[in-house]
C-alpha cells in the first residue's frame, strides 16, 4: 500500500508495515493449500486465549467441582470450555493435513528439511499438551486418561523407570495431583508456542515451497524468487488473507462447538462438555446434578479423545505385548507413540530424488500414505469396537490398503513413465480389488459360523474403510498425472474499479457483524442459553470474517479481478449458514 | 473507483474493531466476580449463650467478650471499661479521622514526651467519624471491631489488656501501663478509652466503632451499625449473601 497522507500515511510512517521482512509469496498463492499452517497457527491462537481466561477458575484442589461450576454458573464459562475443546481438535486436525499435504507434496525436501523436523516435534508436544489439557477436566474420560497414561508408562518402562515418570508425569499423590496436570499443560503449551515460532522462523527464511505448476514438479528453484512481478505486498495482502483465514477457522470451531452443544449428547468423541461421573460429582460438592450429565455419563465408555484413539487401538492388539519380559508393553509404546514420528522424520533424508512428484517418490508415497490410512482405519476401528484381536483380524484390515496402494502405485508409476502398464498388472490389480471386496464377504460367513459378536461389523467397517480410503489415495495420486508440464499464472493488471456486490456482500456481513456485536452485549443469557451464546460469538467471527474478506477482495481486486458474483459467494454463504444456525438455536 | 475500495478497507477495519469491540462484553461478563449485594445493618440484640438477653450490669469490668456484627464471620470486642481499681470509667463521645498515623503525627511527639494523645491534636486523613462514646449506666460500655486494621490478625492475637496489664513484649512504656488493645502479630496497639485510637503502628486506623443502643428501662443492648473505617479485608462492611448477616440476636460470650 502506498504511503500517501491523512491517517494511513502518519501510521505507515511509524510502523512501516510495508517493510516487514515476511517473505513475499505471489498473489497466486492465496489459496488455502498454501495456508494449512495458518489454520493450525490460528487454532493455536485460540486456545491460548481461551486457555489463559480458563485459568481464572481452575481448581487443582477440587477440579471436578470447579469445571462444574464454570459451566453452569459462570457466565460464557460454558463457551470457554468448550471452545477450548473445539480448537484443540481443530489445531490437531489441522495439523495432521498441514503434515499430510506438505508430505504429499515433498515440502520437506532440500532446504527444508529442518522446518519438517520442526513442525514434527512441535506436532509431539501439541499432542502431549491435548493429553494434559484434557486430564485436568477431571472427568471419566480425564481419569482414565491417567490411569491408562500410567499403566502404559509402567508397563513400557519397567518398575523403576516406569514409576518415576508416572510420579513426574501426574504424581502419586491424587491431592497435588491437578496442580501438576495443569502447570504441565501450561508449560508444555509455552513450549509449543515456542516451537511454533521456530517451525514458523525456519518456514520464513525459506519461503513457501514453489507451486508444482511453477516448477513442473522438480525441486528447482528451492525458493521462490523474490524478484517476480507478480509478488504481492505482505502487508495489507497476506495480513488481510490471514486475518480473513484466522477469523474464519475460529467462527468455523465456535459455530461447530454451538451446533455440537444444541445436538446434546451425540457421540463421546463430539461431545463438548465434560462428562462426569455422578458418585465423584457428589463427592466433590455436587448433589443434584442435572439431567443432561447423568446421561452422558451413562452413555459413555472408556476412550480416549479422537487423536489418540488409534493408540488406544493398537494398545488392544495383545498379540504385540511382550508378556514374557518386564516390559511388557514397550513394543506397544514404540509402534504407537515412536515409529510415526520416526518414519516422518527420515524422509527428507532418503527422499533425495530432484522431482517432487508423488510418483517419483516411492518410499515417501507409499509409507506415508499407508500411515495416514492405517491411523484413519486404527480411530475408527477403536471408536466402534473395544476388545483384545487377533493377529489375523490384524493382517487382514491392513493388508487390503497394503495391496491396493502398492499396486496403484506401481501400475500409476509405469503410466507415467510411459512403460507399458502390462495388462497382467492391471488384471492382477482388478483381481485383489475383487477379492478385497470377496474377503469380508468369506470373513462373515467364517466368523459367523463360529457365533460372531458384533465387533465383527466393526472389523468389516474397518476394513471397508481402509478400502475406500486406499481408492481414494491411488485416486489422489492419479490426479498427479499426466503432469510435468511448467506453467505460471501471469501477472494480471487489471483495474482497480470495485464492483457494487463485493460491496454488497461486505455491507451485509458488517449488518450480522453489527448485529451481533449488540445481541451478544446486550441481550443473550449465557448461562440459561450457553449454546445461543455460543453461536453469537461464531456469526461474530464470521461475519467479521466476510466483512475482512471484502476489503481483501478490494485490495487485490486489480490483481485477482472479480469475475462474477459466484465466485465471491462460497466464503460469504458460510456467514449465512453461521447466521441461519444461530438464529435456529436462539429462537 | 476508488472510492468503493476505500470503503471495503475502512470496513475491513471496522470488522476488526467489532470482533475486538464484540468481545470485550463478554471476556468482562466471566472475568467479573459476583459482588455481593450491600445490605442495611442490622438491629441485633446481644444475648448470652443461652438466648437470654445480655444486661449492661451484668457485663464484668475490664473483662474481654465477643461477638459477632455485622457479619457472621466478623468479631468484635464488647467491653465494659474501667480503671485499675475495676470501677467503670466514662467514654467521652469523641470525632475521630478514619485514617491515622501515630508516628508521624503531631500526636506521636506528644506521646513521646510521656504525654496521652489528644484526640484533637491527631492530624487525621479520610474524613472523620463520631464515635459516640460509652453507654450503659456508667456510660462505660463500648464494643470495637475485633479484627485488627492492619493485617485482619483477630483474637486470640487481638486482645484487650486492662490498665496495669501488660502485653507480652510491650513495644514500649506506654503500651506496658495497658489499658490497650494489642495485636501480637505486629505490634500494633489501640486505645479503647478513646474510640480505639491507633497509638502504635503499624495499624493506620482505628479499629471500627459498632454502636451500641442502650436502653434505661430493660437493661438491653443492641448494636446497630458500625463505624469509622471499613473492617479489614472486606470489600464493605455489609457486602454479604443474606445469610452470612447476622440476625436479630448475637451471642456474647466471655474470653477473658
Amino acid at each position: 500500500m502506498s504511503s500517501g497522507g491523512g491517517l494511513w500515511g502518519w501510521l505507515e510512517e511509524r510502523l512501516r508495515l510495508s517493510h516487514l521482512p515476511f517473505y513475499r509469496v505471489p498473489y497466486s498463492y492465496m489459496t488455502l493449500e498454501f495456508w494449512l499452517g495458518a489454520i493450525v497457527a490460528s487454532s493455536f491462537m485460540l486456545l491460548v486465549i481461551t486457555g489463559l481466561l480458563l485459568l481464572f477458575y481452575y481448581k487443582p484442589d477440587n477440579p471436578i467441582l470447579g469445571n462444574y461450576v464454570l459451566i453452569t454458573e459462570k457466565p460464557f464459562g460454558r463457551f470457554l470450555l468448550t471452545t477450548h475443546l473445539y480448537a484443540a481438535h481443530a489445531m490437531i486436525f489441522s495439523a495432521i493435513i498441514h503434515l499430510f499435504r506438505n508430505m504429499y507434496r515433498g515440502a520437506y525436501k532440500r532446504p527444508r528439511e529442518l522446518v519438517w523436523l520442526a513442525g514434527i516435534i512441535t506436532g509431539l508436544i501439541m499432542i502431549q499438551t491435548a493429553f494434559f489439557g484434557y486430564s485436568l477436566i477431571g472427568d471419566k474420560i480425564a481419569e482414565e486418561a491417567v490411569a491408562i497414561g500410567s499403566g502404559l508408562v509402567s508397563n513400557s518402562f519397567g518398575p523403576y523407570w516406569g514409576k518415576v515418570l508416572v510420579a513426574l508425569a501426574f504424581d502419586i499423590d491424587e491431592a497435588q495431583r491437578y496442580y501438576r496436570l495443569l502447570a504441565m499443560h501450561i508449560i508444555l503449551a509455552g513450549l509449543l508456542g515456542l516451537l511454533f515460532l521456530l517451525h514458523f522462523g525456519l518456514f520464513e527464511q525459506q519461503g513457501p515451497q514453489p507451486s508444482h505448476e511453477e516448477t513442473g514438479w522438480k525441486t528447482k528453484p528451492e525458493r521462490i524468487p523474490q524478484d517476480r512481478e507478480d509478488l504481492a505486498p505482505w502487508f495489507p495482502v497476506n495480513f488481510l488473507y490471514m486475518t480473513f483465514l484466522g477469523l474464519g477457522v475460529w467462527g468455523l470451531i465456535v459455530l461447530l462447538n454451538a451446533i455440537s452443544q444444541a445436538a446434546g449428547f451425540v457421540h463421546q468423541l463430539l461431545y463438548p462438555l465434560p462428562i462426569f461421573d455422578p458418585d465423584k460429582l457428589a463427592a466433590a460438592g455436587v448433589s443434584n446434578p442435572p439431567e443432561w450429565i447423568l446421561e452422558a455419563a451413562e452413555k459413555t465408555r472408556p476412550m480416549p479423545p479422537w487423536f489418540l484413539v488409534y493408540a488406544f487401538k493398537i494398545f488392544q492388539l495383545n498379540f504385540l505385548y511382550l508378556n514374557a519380559i518386564g516390559y511388557s508393553a514397550l513394543l506397544i509404546f514404540i509402534i504407537a507413540m515412536v515409529l510415526p514420528p520416526l518414519v516422518l522424520s527420515i524422509f527428507p533424508f532418503i527422499d533425495r530424488h530432484d522431482s517432487t512428484h508423488p510418483l517419483d517418490r516411492p518410499i515417501p508415497t507409499i509409507v506415508g500414505g499407508l500411515l495416514v490410512i492405517y491411523l484413519a482405519q486404527l480411530t475408527i476401528w477403536g471408536a466402534l469396537s473395544i476388545g483384545y484381536y487377533s493377529l489375523t483380524t490384524t493382517a487382514l484390515i491392513f493388508l487390503v490398503p497394503l495391496l491396493i496402494v502398492v499396486m496403484g502405485y506401481i501400475i500409476l508409476a509405469r503410466y507415467r513413465s510411459g512403460e507399458p502398464v502390462g495388462a497382467g498388472l492391471v488384471l492382477a490389480f482388478t483381481g485383489i480389488i475383487l477379492l478385497v471386496f470377496l474377503a469380508p464377504g468369506a470373513w462373515i460367513v467364517f466368523k459367523g459360523s463360529q457365533g460372531a459378536s458384533e465387533a465383527l461389523w466393526a472389523d468389516l467397517a474397518t476394513m471397508l474403510i481402509g478400502l475406500a480410503l486406499a481408492i481414494g489415495y491411488v485416486a489422489l495420486l492419479a490426479t498427479s498425472l499426466p503432469g510435468g508440464e511448467k506453467s505460471q499464472r501471469t501477472v494480471q493488471v487489471g483495474s482497480k474499479d470495485v464492483p457494487l456486490p463485493l460491496v454488497a456482500l461486505a455491507v451485509v456481513d458488517l449488518f450480522l457483524l453489527i448485529v451481533s456485536v449488540l445481541l451478544l452485549a446486550l441481550w443473550v443469557d449465557p448461562i440459561a442459553n450457553p449454546a445461543g451464546a455460543t453461536a453469537l460469538v461464531a456469526l461474530l467471527f464470521l461475519s467479521a470474517y466476510g466483512v475482512v474478506h471484502g476489503a481483501y477482495r478490494a485490495v487485490v481486486v486489480d490483481k485477482v479481478p472479480y469475475t462474477w458474483i459466484g465466485r465471491e459467494l462460497p466464503p460469504h454463504l458460510l456467514v449465512y449458514i453461521a447466521a441461519f444456525i444461530t438464529a435456529a438455536i436462539l429462537i | 473507483m476508488t472510492s468503493r475500495r476505500d470503503f471495503l478497507k475502512v470496513l475491513g477495519a471496522f470488522g476488526l474493531v467489532g470482533v475486538a469491540g464484540g468481545l470485550a462484553p463478554p471476556i468482562i461478563k466471566y472475568v467479573m466476580p459476583p459482588i455481593p449485594p450491600q445490605q442495611p445493618f442490622p438491629r441485633t440484640k446481644l444475648v448470652w449463650e443461652d438466648g437470654t438477653p445480655v444486661k449492661a450490669s451484668e457485663l464484668e469490668v475490664n473483662k474481654m467478650y465477643l461477638f459477632a456484627y455485622p457479619m457472621v464471620n466478623t468479631p468484635n470486642f464488647l467491653l465494659n471499661l474501667g480503671d485499675e481499681n475495676g470501677n467503670p470509667v466514662e467514654i467521652p463521645p469523641a470525632e475521630l479521622p478514619i485514617s491515622m498515623d501515630p508516628t508521624r503525627d503531631e500526636a506521636a511527639i506528644f506521646k513521646a514526651q510521656g504525654g496521652r494523645i489528644e484526640i484533637g491534636k491527631i492530624e487525621g486523613r479520610g474524613g472523620v467519624y463520631k464515635f459516640p462514646g460509652g453507654v450503659g449506666p456508667h456510660k462505660s460500655i463500648v464494643a470495637y471491631s475485633g479484627i485488627c486494621q492492619h493485617f485482619a490478625c483477630f483474637y486470640p492475637a487481638l486482645r484487650f489488656y486492662p490498665p496495669g496489664v501488660s502485653p507480652p513484649n510491650p513495644p514500649n512504656e506506654a503500651v506496658a501501663k495497658g489499658g490497650v488493645i494489642f495485636c501480637a502479630c505486629h505490634g500494633s496497639a489501640y486505645d479503647p478509652y478513646r474510640g480505639a485510637i491507633v497509638t502504635e503502628s503499624p495499624a493506620a486506623s482505628p479499629l471500627p466503632a459498632v454502636i451500641l443502643e442502650w436502653d434505661p428501662n430493660t437493661d438491653e443492648l443492641w448494636a446497630v451499625k458500625v463505624e469509622g473505617a471499613t473492617i479489614t479485608g472486606k470489600f464493605c462492611n455489609t457486602c454479604a449473601q443474606p445469610e452470612e448477616m447476622v440476625g436479630n440476636t448475637t451471642t456474647v460470650r466471655q474470653v477473658a
